[in-house]
């Protein structure tokens, strides 16, 4: 759910202002009760996550060859999960419960100012400042334990505490003509981060050129080397997926990367068709330790043994690599692109799956989008966009076998040793594709006073069962499968917007 | 209002139908495993537990590969294809020794062959043992009164500079056991039983909880803090005493602690930590789920031994 909210006022040929506010608030649950013979279980998990962001920006023009944007922003972010789970004897109605809750969250304050200078035909020279305030939770946690036996109940909260973190970068940049058909661009980004008394610093050269082959062909190569002060914690397991921003501290050092592109655009019959292909190193990448959870610890007395950072590898390093093709048609009745991404990400950490390399979650070998808009007239338009994802990979053990140890409950000659569930690597198995298509037909109409736009539509238009997370269960003939569990069927939906 | 554009937007959104479901998906039907599980030692023959992988919602028993070609060599020269006997085990004829290599071979119709190799090593001698006991006595009432005995160990070796080693340290208690159905307890023999030990030092990970090795009870390490020097080990544990009774027959028929220090591989060292990750990992849902680390080539499981000191303390209450 969603609500979003803009202004733009100009006060006079040389100042413009915009004001936007977007606030989101999401929540995908699942709940399952199975009765057995004996025993009620009862399941219930919930994904929670929520952000706001806002942005006032003024643009104000200095001068013939110069103008400016002032902006400051404010964003929230919050992620929380729940666990609850209870067992019940159904002969005495003795139970045992259990409920997790989790939530961590990330609050921007920021100031940037940003100039654009053309001294001259050959030079459009971009630089700025910036400045961001960050208060990080990187999670705060509840656990309750309640019984029958009311002596053994437990409710207790506890936490990371907050972090404060200043940022900064200042920038610039200059794209030059060098000689005919030959334009470079030239810069350098400086930043710095502030946290825990430890100050990172980190100065990134920036280099680009394009060369034009014909008026509508040309080629472009690119070096970027980049510097991050926030790492990206997911989980790998088939569960809810959990997201977690976290700041570099004095233990976790910035990941760095350093990427290398080459490129080639063209142009024909009214389409723009562009090719590029890159290549990119990563280092300082973080990752959940093995076996580690986010949740856990909760009964640990040492506080260091709950702290998110004791939960996680630093050494990782990744490569990304692929090539992206997108053809473009800007006129005409038909409008839209079609883009394709092909692309292998992986990470390699000394500790996890034995320093061997594994797939990123998040790495996505397909990525297709086909985004189409047809004008039939000044009044109705349709739009519709399809977008189709390899699915994430995730950890999941789809075989099983004898273990050394041996296992002490057991009931036969044939399961007197522990089983064990074998994962070959990290992220080994790949959810099912992610792919939907959206409709909306636009009804446009000129009023006294402004445009309104009436605009019917369907998201999921086919109602494609994208998953969501997986779980083991028993189907209904009491058989082990395993479960996916989506969100979003179709969604119809209708909108209206009035311009002033 | 010159100049002024405002959008402002309202989105309706109709639901209609759930915003979960439940599908079946497919596991990719896993290749199936040759699994070969053996702990060899220069005090017993070689002998290994051949059974096949299954799917994960494969509720069966473990399927044994009683009929499997199983083949060992020592020093790369062919020995002898052992023989599956009736308690589950491939058997040999032969104990392993000192500063040899050991191969075995499995071979199973429709699955892929195996391989897995194991370097017996030399021992690493125990140089001495320091010991110290505390006696607790706690006094019930009416005469009868029971002893903790709080027993500190300090188990010295030297470690070889020369490459990384891995330990695994298991203490037994050997003691009398006795007959109550008469007046006065009986004396029935010896009987031994893993003693658990705590200890501070670091390199007795949380996660390196007690595993059971063959027949030995203890915990793995390395030798990452005390790399070629000669090291103390210190643990204590304690022992639990009827205290007339003890008092009386120790002085016929003492107490005696085993200290069992074995030299074991890597191989050894990263299955244990990994499986007892995966043990613990099991069923936390947002746990990472552990990969637990083979050392068999194509297959599954793990084929390595180790070279044993002992040390023998009797213990005088």
């Amino acid at each position: 759910m969603g609500c979003q909210c803009k202004i733009n006022h100009k006060f006079s040929d040389r100042d413009r202002i915009y004001l936007s506010v977007y606030t989101g608030k999401d929540r995908a649950y699942s709940n399952y009760k199975n009765t057995w013979e004996e025993f009620t279980d009862e399941f219930k998990s919930d994904l929670k996550w929520g952000n706001i962001t806002s942005a006032f920006r003024w643009n104000h023009i200095i001068g013939k060859k110069m103008f400016a944007n002032t902006t400051v922003t404010y964003s929230k972010y919050n992620f929380g999960v729940g666990m609850f789970e209870k067992s019940t004897d159904n002969s005495d109605n003795a139970f045992e419960e259990y409920a997790f809750d989790y939530n961590s969250g990330i609050e921007d304050w920021a100031v940037k100012t940003d100039f654009d200078f053309c001294p001259s035909v050959n030079h459009s020279i971009k630089f700025g400042l910036n400045y961001i305030y960050h208060t990080f939770s990187p999670g705060i946690q509840a656990f309750k334990y309640k019984s029958n036996d009311t002596s053994s109940k437990i409710d207790t909260t506890f936490g990371n505490s907050n972090i404060y973190a200043n940022e900064y970068y200042i920038f610039a940049e200059d794209e030059m003509i060098l000689f005919k058909n030959m334009k470079a661009n030239i810069g350098v980004h400086h930043s710095g981060f502030y946290v825990n008394d430890t100050l990172y610093t980190s100065t990134q050269p920036r280099v680009s050129l394009r060369y034009l082959i014909s008026s509508d062909w040309s080629v472009k190569a690119a070096y970027t080397e980049m510097e991050q002060y926030l790492h990206l914690l997911t989980n790998t397991t088939i569960g809810m997926p959990t997201d977690l921003w976290l700041p570099v501290t004095d233990n976790i050092s910035p990941q760095k990367s350093t990427q290398y592109a080459l490129g080639s655009a063209y142009s024909y019959k009214g389409f723009d068709i562009s090719i590029e292909t890159y290549y990119k190193t990563m280092s300082n990448m973080i990752e959940y330790k093995e076996g580690a959870s986010f949740i856990s610890g909760f009964s640990e007395e040492d506080e260091s043994e709950r702290a998110w950072e004791n939960k996680i590898e630093t050494d990782g390093k990744g490569t990304s690599y692929g090539i992206e093709l997108l053809v473009k048609r800007n006129i005409g009745k038909t409008t839209g692109w079609v883009g394709y991404t092909w692309s292998k990400t992986d990470r390699q950490f000394s500790n996890i799956s034995f320093g061997e390399s594994f797939p990123y979650t998040y790495d996505r070998r397909h990525d297709i989008s086909i985004v189409i808009t047809h004008k039939f007239n000044d009044k109705i338009d349709i739009a519709g966009t399809w977008v189709y994802g390899t699915g994430n990979a995730v950890t999941l053990s789809y075989e099983s076998y004898r273990a050394l140890q041996q296992y002490y409950y057991s009931y036969d000659n044939y399961t007197d040793y522990d089983i064990i569930n074998h994962i070959e690597k990290r992220n080994n198995f790949r959810m099912p594709a992610y792919h939907r298509l959206d409709l909306a037909v636009n009804f446009r109409k000129k009023k006294k006073f402004g445009n309104r736009t009436w605009t019917v539509g369907a998201y999921n238009v086919y109602n494609r069962k994208n998953p969501f997370f997986l779980r083991f269960g028993r189907d209904e003939n009491g058989k082990k499968a395993l479960f996916q569990y989506s969100l979003f069927p179709v969604i119809p939906s209708v909108s209206f917007k009035y311009e002033f | 209002m010159k100049n002024i554009l405002i959008i402002y937007s309202l989105l309706l959104v109709l639901v209609i139908s759930s915003c979960k479901k439940k599908l079946d998906i497919d596991i990719p039907e896993a290749a199936k495993h040759i699994v070969v599980n053996g702990i060899i030692t220069t005090d017993s023959i070689v002998k290994v537990r051949v059974t096949k992988s299954k799917s994960i919602l494969d509720e069966k028993p473990v399927e044994i590969l009683s009929s499997a070609e199983v083949k060992l060599y020592k020093d790369d020269i062919f020995t002898e294809t052992m023989t599956y006997n009736d308690s589950g085990f491939f058997m040999s004829s032969i104990t392993p020794v000192e500063n040899s290599d050991y191969k075995i071979t499995v071979d199973s119709p429709g699955l892929t062959s195996v391989e897995a190799n194991y370097h017996s090593g030399p021992p690493t001698d125990i140089l001495s043992v320091d010991t110290f006991m505390r006696i607790n006595i706690n006094d019930w009432g009416d005469g009868y009164i029971d002893t903790t005995y709080e027993i500190h160990l300090g188990i010295k070796i030297k470690d070889d500079a020369a490459k990384d080693n891995y330990y695994f340290l298991g203490v037994s208690l050997y003691r009398p056991a006795y007959d109550y159905s008469d007046i006065y307890p009986i004396f029935a023999g010896y009987y031994e039983n893993p003693l658990y030990y705590d200890s501070n030092e670091p390199f007795f990970k949380k996660e390196n909880i007690s595993f059971m090795l063959g027949n030995i009870e203890g915990q793995v390490f390395n030798d990452e803090i005390f790399n070629g020097k000669e090291y103390v080990i210190n643990i204590s544990a304690d022992i639990y005493n009827d205290y007339y009774y003890y008092k009386r027959a120790n002085e016929q028929y003492p107490d005696y602690l085993i200290i069992k220090f074995l030299t074991v591989t890597a191989d050894i060292y990263n299955y244990i930590i990994s499986y007892n990750l995966n043990r613990q990992s099991e069923y936390d849902p947002f746990a990472q789920p552990v990969q637990v680390y083979s050392n068999v080539k194509n297959g599954l499981g793990l084929f390595s031994g180790y070279t044993l000191s002992t040390d023998t303390i009797k213990l005088n209450y």
